[in-house]
């Protein structure tokens, strides 16, 4: 990859016993809206948190514009950086504590004026950051890392603490940075739409590992379509007994229709399965429809996947007496 | 446009932070109004310069030195574990600044400014109460200040190791009282 703009190789981190990141190899390149999904407690956080220079990870290397960030504090000039849950001074105002960031950036006060415009702040440069709403603490730390027109913006959960509307205008913002401004974009979520909405590649994180990683549309195209809708004469009879597949997740009735996923390479014997299961409880099997996956979807596929690897794995490990 | 020194920012916002209520102007002024005060009682006058230089410091490091201590601990507590617990180190850090600028710049502002505006306090009380016998015993003044001042951020320093440890301004209060 061409001067990728963030680069981990083999990072492993621990906090104590607790592994967050379990050997890491990944990078990000330039042009691109990157999207880290993963559950709560996957390790993302952790992960930017190194990226940035804020943790040291326990093995391995991490490049920023190829640099350490931890010896290179300075290399973050070329980042801009929303925090989960955004927190800055709350003594000043936004445009005292915007008129510090650019000092430190190097950066002059009419770009304050143009940002504060942007991210919709301009009525209230005045206002104390104590006393702002959840929603425009947001659109703060926006400003705070658009002000000095970076190269790169991380964002660990923007959209966590918006409503509907701010959302949307939140991912609409990102996408004309993006494509106007030309600026790069890593943003960690779980809340899987919005990354759907505006990312190019994305890498699903889970338990301290990458599960898989790749641009949307060739995940989808390798991954699906993997959802099925299978209409039966009678389908609560045969609802558990294919929810005890183990390549079955996901499932569930709607309408007088089952509704599952199947993992990838599982077709064949899903069909061979669901004929024998209809057969044994006397249910005849008017149709099976393949659907198109969502990103949750083929989220829910690989984070499922990533079990039945583990436990696998840990079931060869066990020491047979 | 020049980037500014990181540090200077930094402390430019410390500053603003810590002492925009002039806690520290009202103890400087308290300690020389009251120096002036006691050194017009009648026991007080009558001791040797000696006495008298000892009494003044006794009386600088009771009192205004506790209020001093318990000044630092509040800020060590809300402004070094409380804004690592609030997440506006990690904003700060999340900019080209050095961890060890920002270090500086919090044992600055935290530490070494209100020793400062304390021992300068102290140092102008006792010019104040006898400009000879200050000009006169300058070395005893200084070491007199130093002897008060060294504990103090000694003491400090352990309650900023103590920060770093818990990173919760709660914990940091308690143990520092403890302490």
């Amino acid at each position: 990859m061409k001067n990728p703009v963030v680069s981990l190789n083999n990072v492993t981190k621990r906090f104590g016993k607790v592994v967050a990141l379990r050997r890491i190899s990944l990078e990000i390149p330039t042009g691109t809206i990157f999207g880290l999904i993963g559950p709560n407690g996957a390790g993302k956080t952790t992960m930017i948190k190194i990226i940035l220079g804020l943790l040291r990870p326990d093995e391995g290397d991490v490049k920023l514009f190829g640099k350490d960030p931890w010896d290179n504090p300075d290399v973050l000039i070329n980042v801009g950086v929303m925090h989960e849950k955004p927190s800055f001074p709350t003594h000043m105002t936004c445009l005292e504590f915007l008129e510090r960031v650019a000092e430190i950036y190097g950066e002059g006060k009419s770009r304050i004026k143009e940002v504060l415009e942007t991210v919709g702040l301009a009525n209230s440069t005045n206002r104390r950051i104590g006393a702002l709403s959840a929603g425009m603490l947001q659109r703060l730390s926006v400003a705070q890392a658009m002000l000095h027109n970076p190269q790169l913006i991380i964002a660990d959960e923007p959209a966590a603490n918006l409503d509907p509307a701010d959302r949307l205008e939140l991912l609409n913002l990102i996408s004309k940075l993006h494509h106007e401004e030309k600026v790069d974009f890593l943003i960690s979520s779980h809340i899987i739409p919005e990354l759907a909405r505006v990312c190019e590649e994305v890498a699903i994180i889970d338990n301290g590992r990458i599960r898989i990683r790749g641009k949307l549309s060739e995940l989808f195209k390798k991954l699906g379509p993997l959802t099925y809708r299978v209409t039966v004469s009678y389908s609560s009879k045969i609802l558990d007994d294919l929810s005890k597949l183990p390549y079955v997740f996901n499932i569930q009735l709607e309408g007088p229709d089952i509704l599952l996923n199947i993992e990838n390479g599982y077709e064949n014997q899903f069909y061979s399965d669901l004929s024998k299961i209809a057969d044994q409880k006397r249910v005849k099997i008017i149709g099976v429809e393949s659907r198109s996956t969502t990103l949750e979807q083929l989220f829910m596929r690989v984070i499922k996947r990533g079990e039945m690897i583990e436990k696998k794995k840990s079931i060869s490990d066990t020491p047979r007496d | 446009m020049r980037r500014k020194n990181p540090l200077v920012t930094l402390l430019e916002i410390e500053i603003d932070s810590r002492y925009r209520f002039p806690v520290l102007e009202i103890i400087l002024a308290l300690l020389v109004v009251l120096s002036l005060v006691m050194v017009r009682f009648q026991p007080f006058q009558s001791q040797t310069p000696e006495a008298k230089l000892l009494s003044l410091f006794m009386f600088s490091s009771g009192l205004p030195l506790l209020i001093i201590q318990l000044l630092i601990i509040g800020y060590i507590s809300s402004g070094f574990a409380g804004e690592i617990e609030k997440g506006i180190t990690r904003t700060f850090l999340s900019y080209p600044i050095g961890r060890g600028v920002y270090f500086v710049s919090k044992l600055i502002s935290l530490i070494i400014t209100p020793v400062l505006i304390l021992s300068t306090s102290q140092l102008i009380a006792f010019g104040l109460f006898d400009v000879k016998l200050f000009l006169s015993r300058i070395t005893d003044v200084f070491g007199l200040t130093l002897a008060m001042i060294g504990p103090l951020i000694l003491l400090s320093v352990i309650f900023l190791l103590v920060a770093i440890v818990t990173r919760k301004s709660g914990t940091t209060i308690a143990l520092s009282i403890i302490l």
